[in-house]
């Protein structure tokens, strides 16, 4: 995987499909668009999550040590529904569709933090959904 | 089912095995709770607390009801207690949740200071669990029954282990380094512990404490810090916590515990 920002480090990929990324300050990991089977945990440092809309851009969320973005694209094989970009130096580990099977095999924990993950974006976005809708009219009001 | 938390003191033991009859932790615990009570800290009770294989319930509430009535006293003083499932207590995985008591989660993600430390029983990566879950369960409760008629069967049992570690240590100490602090760093992986800790620290966190092996230790990896709680069942080991700092320590029945057998030093 060759990183939009070009001055990306990366270590050789392990036997266990994964790999370890060292993306500099404003660098993008991943863009809106592109096709890429990885996902990424953040080691160090901080990644902004953000989406193009016609007016701009806009910052869905700021991860974290510990987070993890890109598994829509590694687990339903679609392009990137969005853009992340390292805030400061920051320090990936990358995982291929291979290595998360392997690491869920080796620390099983993951699965459930996944899904703990998972559960609280899905919570989020509906939340954002319902306050997008209009309040439902009184018949005959 | 909760598995964040956030404390900037923390007290973690292990592998109590209240109920068990080669446990003498309840005397012990009693009194480092009452301690605890005056350091402000919170306690996270890292599996095997109480021992629900290798118990009768009449010792289960002889053990167990004087350390709740600790744990209780804590929490009336605002504390928080937290317990996470082993796999001598593993049934307790049916009630994960919030207990009136405490917080039963199967691991812990903690945020203390500017650190994340994954808090986890470690039964999931001890090679006999793993590959034969069943027969590790049979072997356990047959071990019961030893343990009731000879309750120094855990003597044999903990010798053995203590080779086996031993001849692990000398393993690794071969192949890793020693610093000024006598942590050890290691390039070789030892134990499936260390490989499992290894694993979990590469996703962002800067240590692992798991218990299960009833054996105290502190060891800095390449990706960060393994720290075992040891045991209640016959020793009095624990992991301190403050602001992310951690430092395995050892009661010795009186106000005030020994000095840390390591300190927090990332590679």
């Amino acid at each position: 995987m060759k990183p939009p920002g070009g001055r990306a480090k990366q270590a050789g990929r392990r036997a266990t499909g994964e790999a370890e990324l060292v993306v500099a300050d404003g660098d993008d990991i991943v863009r809106e668009g592109d096709v890429g089977h990885d996902m990424f945990i953040v080691q160090s440092g901080q990644v902004r999550i953000s989406k193009r809309k016609p007016h701009g851009e806009v910052v869905l969320a700021t991860l974290d040590k510990g987070d993890f973005f890109g598994e829509m694209s590694l687990l339903e094989s679609l392009p990137r529904e969005a853009t992340a970009r390292a805030v400061g130096e920051t320090r990936l580990l990358v995982l291929s569709q291979g290595g998360l099977l392997f690491r869920l095999r080796r620390d099983p924990t993951f699965a459930l933090e996944m899904l703990n993950h998972l559960s609280s974006r899905l919570r989020t976005a509906q939340a954002r959904l319902i306050a997008l809708e209009p309040d439902e009219q009184e018949p005959g009001a | 089912m909760n598995i964040e938390a956030a404390e900037e003191q923390l007290v973690v033991v292990s592998d109590l095995h209240l109920g068990n009859p080669a446990s003498s932790a309840r005397t012990r615990l009693v009194g480092f709770l009452d301690h605890i009570r005056d350091t402000g800290a919170s306690v996270c009770i890292n599996g095997d607390g109480f021992d629900m294989l290798q118990t009768s319930f009449s010792r289960l509430t002889a053990d167990a009801i004087p350390v709740l009535n600790r744990l209780k006293a804590l929490q009336a003083d605002g504390r928080n207690i937290y317990y996470v499932v082993g796999n001598h207590d593993i049934v307790l995985e049916h009630f994960l949740e919030e207990w009136s008591l405490c917080r039963l989660s199967p691991f812990l993600n903690l945020r203390s200071g500017d650190r994340r430390i994954r808090i986890e029983h470690g039964h999931l990566y001890d090679p006999f669990f793993a590959q034969s879950p069943k027969l590790y369960g049979i072997a356990t409760r047959l071990a019961r029954y030893a343990l009731f008629a000879v309750p120094d069967t855990y003597k044999l049992w903990a010798n053995a282990q203590r080779r086996l570690q031993d001849a692990r240590r000398r393993r690794v100490a071969r192949a890793g380094t020693a610093d000024d602090n006598g942590h050890r760093h290691i390039s070789f992986l030892g134990s499936p512990y260390h490989e499992a800790a290894s694993m979990i620290l590469r996703r962002g966190f800067d240590a692992v404490v798991f218990g299960h092996t009833h054996s105290a230790e502190m060891v800095t990896l390449p990706e960060g810090v393994y720290v075992n709680s040891g045991n209640w069942l016959s020793g009095a080991t624990y992991v301190e916590i403050t602001k992310g700092e951690l430092v395995v320590r050892t009661w010795e029945g009186t106000s005030a515990s020994s000095s840390s057998t390591s300190l927090y030093d990332k590679p």
